[in-house]
């Protein structure tokens, strides 16, 4: 399969494009040169589309926007997209076209569904055959099966080639390459113990005696045929789940992958949130505790007013008892006078006698003292308003503590609460991390229960129902009659056990030819881009792994190493479509097989994980390992691609980009040498 | 009868069989009419034997 051209009309951005594409050996790059959001996976996407109806686009919509601004709820679009190839000796046109109408907000939507034409040119007789629709996808599956799209049309989205390693479908993926499948399959129909082999369609005609035991043989026989075909149809499904389970898985860990910063945002906001109900306990607690040291310090305070009531009655209560006037002594009480008088000497130094004026005089002055019960009461007000006091500390005490705490409480609750905004709003529209690795544990336990029970199917089920057919029929055999027709019957038989146990044979040891073939292409690739530092392994099932030279696995691998790695594989596959009939079949040629096919590789950004140096590697080797390279790629990585990939590349376009919703592509003629 | 398989006849039989079915899945035979048509073939390379 070699691409010559790829025209669009009305899809996505772009309007009417035609690109040719270089099929000339010696020239046989064509690289489409765009940046970010320019179209480049649509391009991939056309291609899918076109050959599969395969839509891959998240919105699902193929107009153009700027045409279905244009466009009138009653009219209609065609969006289309045309490939010519060659295969097989023989030109093809093949064209995929789907119409589109809008809603009444203007909302483009498929008015039918896509359609695919297919036209067959033979260039020696110049004789161009349309094909019928069901011909139509007949042709496209000889000509690139589905399966195997995605090992030779790299989207950098969904389909990027640093996956390739990683996936688990490869055995199925090489067995179809090399047409093994189709043995498989004509081994399938040697099988004895399958009730659709053409071994069941001898043995319904075996003439059996109608005795009881022999009706009941074969019944047992045609139950036993029915379950083996039920237990392997199911471990078959089993396994078919595994791969869909494993590529969800891939998909999953990628994304994961991707999205990793955001898993310790995710996590701190989680923390957020716990720190958030923290806080607010706290709140709660505190502010409790508040209302609670208010209460009793109500009590507090109304005890201190009740005392101070009291004290404060006693002290009118003697004060107004007193004939306190101008000549009032308010601070002093008798017993000083008493004292004074005992000493004889007045406290301004003048001495006197008991008895003489100065005596009298002071004993006078006792009448304008206080009753002593007044100075006590005073007293008493004092200490009441002491112990009072200590109390109204602890209270306000209390109070400020509390209600400080449920203030810093709230700002702190303020605080948590933007931060919490800041984080939702970085992480706005991003995936949860810590959802899709729930999921991806989930995706885990569903394929090892699969693979558990495939497992089982395989070694005990099928095995056990296999033993039974066996002697079944061997009893039957025993019992049926010995005419010559049973005699053709086991004759034809002989013959189909004869080319089962071949077909067994000559499988295992082409699959094992084709895994050294393969890993001796890959390495060879591999040595001529990275050197003989290391080695790359492909196990029996097909598995890739690179080995360091001690000939331990190597599980640190560069993003550079693991990108050559993946286009060394990438080349050694197209390697085996090229020589399918070539491989595998020495020692025991039983001339089946698939002719030799070329493939072309469409890739869109295969470098966007490494840099300089091995892009540089792999596009001085890539176009020696493909017939057809069609690379769509960002101006930077062009730049260090271009010097290797030198005399090479046939043709360059240029994406560019004229709105958010158009972009068109030109030739650029100046930059091919 | 020879009952020994003869390896002329094995390879012959495998590929009409072979192209038979390839031939049959293109145009989405069933699996049993798939079988009915190579039992067909393995007669008629044996008829006569």
């Amino acid at each position: 399969m070699l691409i010559k051209s790829l025209r669009l009309k009305n899809f996505r951005q772009f309007e009417d494009i035609t690109l040719a594409f270089s099929t000339d050996p010696e020239k046989n790059v064509t690289v489409l040169v765009g940046g970010n959001t320019f179209g480049k996976t649509t391009l991939i996407r056309a291609f899918l589309w076109c050959l599969y109806k395969q839509n891959d686009f998240k919105d699902k919509n193929l107009l153009g926007n700027d045409i279905a601004k244009c466009m009138a709820p009653t009219q209609r679009k065609i969006v289309s997209v045309a490939i010519s190839l060659e295969h097989g000796g023989f030109d093809f046109t093949i064209e995929t076209h789907q119409e589109y109408a809008v809603d009444g907000s203007g909302k483009p939507f498929p008015s039918n569904q896509p359609i695919t034409s297919v036209s067959k040119k033979d260039p020696k007789t110049g004789i161009t055959t349309p094909l019928s629709n069901d011909n139509a996808a007949i042709e496209i599956e000889r000509i690139l099966p589905l399966a195997l799209q995605p090992y030779f049309f790299f989207d950098g989205e969904t389909n990027p080639i640093e996956d390739i390693g990683k996936r688990r479908n490869l055995e199925g993926a090489i067995t179809q390459i090399m047409g093994l499948d189709k043995k498989e399959d004509l081994e399938g129909y040697f099988d004895s113990h399958r009730s659709d082999s053409v071994c069941s369609k001898f043995e319904v005609r075996r003439i059996s005696t109608d005795d009881a035991e022999s009706v009941a043989l074969r019944a047992e026989l045609e139950r036993c045929q029915n379950d083996l075909q039920k237990v392997t149809e199911e471990a078959n499904g089993k396994r078919a789940n595994v791969d869909l389970l494993e590529d969800e898985l891939r998909k999953k860990e990628a994304k994961i992958d991707l999205f990793k910063s955001v898993e310790s945002q995710q996590n701190d906001l989680k923390n957020k949130f716990r720190i958030l109900d923290q806080e607010r306990s706290s709140r709660e607690e505190n502010f409790a505790a508040l209302i609670e040291a208010i209460n009793a310090g109500q009590c507090a305070l109304g005890d201190f007013f009740g005392s101070v009531a009291y004290a404060k009655a006693d002290i009118e209560r003697s004060y107004s008892s007193t004939q306190a006037n101008e000549r009032s002594l308010s601070h002093i009480e008798v017993k000083a006078i008493d004292e004074i008088e005992g000493k004889g000497v007045c406290i301004c130094g003048r001495h006197f006698r008991k008895g003489d004026d100065a005596w009298a005089n002071l004993e006078a002055q006792k009448d304008f003292i206080s009753p002593n019960d007044f100075g006590m009461n005073l007293k008493t007000l004092c200490g009441t308003m002491d112990q009072e006091t200590i109390s109204s500390r602890i209270f306000y005490k209390n109070v400020i503590r509390y209600s400080s705490t449920t203030v810093k409480a709230i700002s702190d609750i303020e605080d948590v609460k933007s931060q919490i905004d800041q984080i939702e709003k970085d992480i706005e529209g991003k995936p949860d991390v810590g959802k899709l690795q729930a999921e991806a544990r989930q995706i885990r336990n569903d394929i090892d229960t699969n693979k558990s029970a495939a497992d089982y199917d395989e070694k005990e089920r099928i095995p056990a129902l296999n033993g039974q057919i066996d002697s079944l029929g061997n009893k039957i055999k025993k019992l049926s009659q010995d005419c010559e027709a049973n005699q053709k019957i086991d004759y034809y038989l002989s013959y189909c056990k004869r080319i089962h146990d071949m077909l067994a044979i000559s499988l295992a040891s082409q699959r094992q030819e084709v895994r050294i073939a393969l890993q001796k292409k890959v390495n060879e690739i591999f040595h001529s881009i990275f050197g003989p530092a290391r080695n790359i392994t492909i196990d029996p099932n097909f598995s890739v792994s690179s080995l360091v030279s001690d000939g331990s696995l190597s599980l640190d691998e560069s993003n550079g190493l693991e990108a050559m790695k993946n286009f060394s594989f990438v080349g050694g596959l197209i390697y085996l479509a090229k020589n399918a009939d070539k491989i595998g079949n020495g020692s025991d040629d039983l001339g089946l097989g698939e002719e030799g096919e070329i493939y072309p590789l469409v890739m869109d950004a295969p470098f966007s994980k490494c840099d300089g140096e091995p892009i540089t590697k792999i596009c001085s080797t890539l176009p020696s390992m493909c017939n057809q390279i069609i690379i769509i790629i960002m101006e930077k990585d062009y730049n260090a691609a271009k010097q290797a990939l030198g005399g090479r590349t046939g043709k360059i376009y240029r994406i560019k980009k004229l709105s958010e919703t158009s972009s068109e592509i030109k030739e650029d003629t100046a930059d091919v040498r | 009868m020879d009952s020994t398989p003869d390896k002329a006849k094995v390879k012959e039989i495998l590929k009409l069989s072979y192209k038979t079915m390839v031939a049959d899945q293109g145009l989405k035979k069933t699996k049993s009419a798939i079988a009915s048509d190579i039992a067909n073939i393995v007669e008629e390379v044996l008829r006569g034997c």
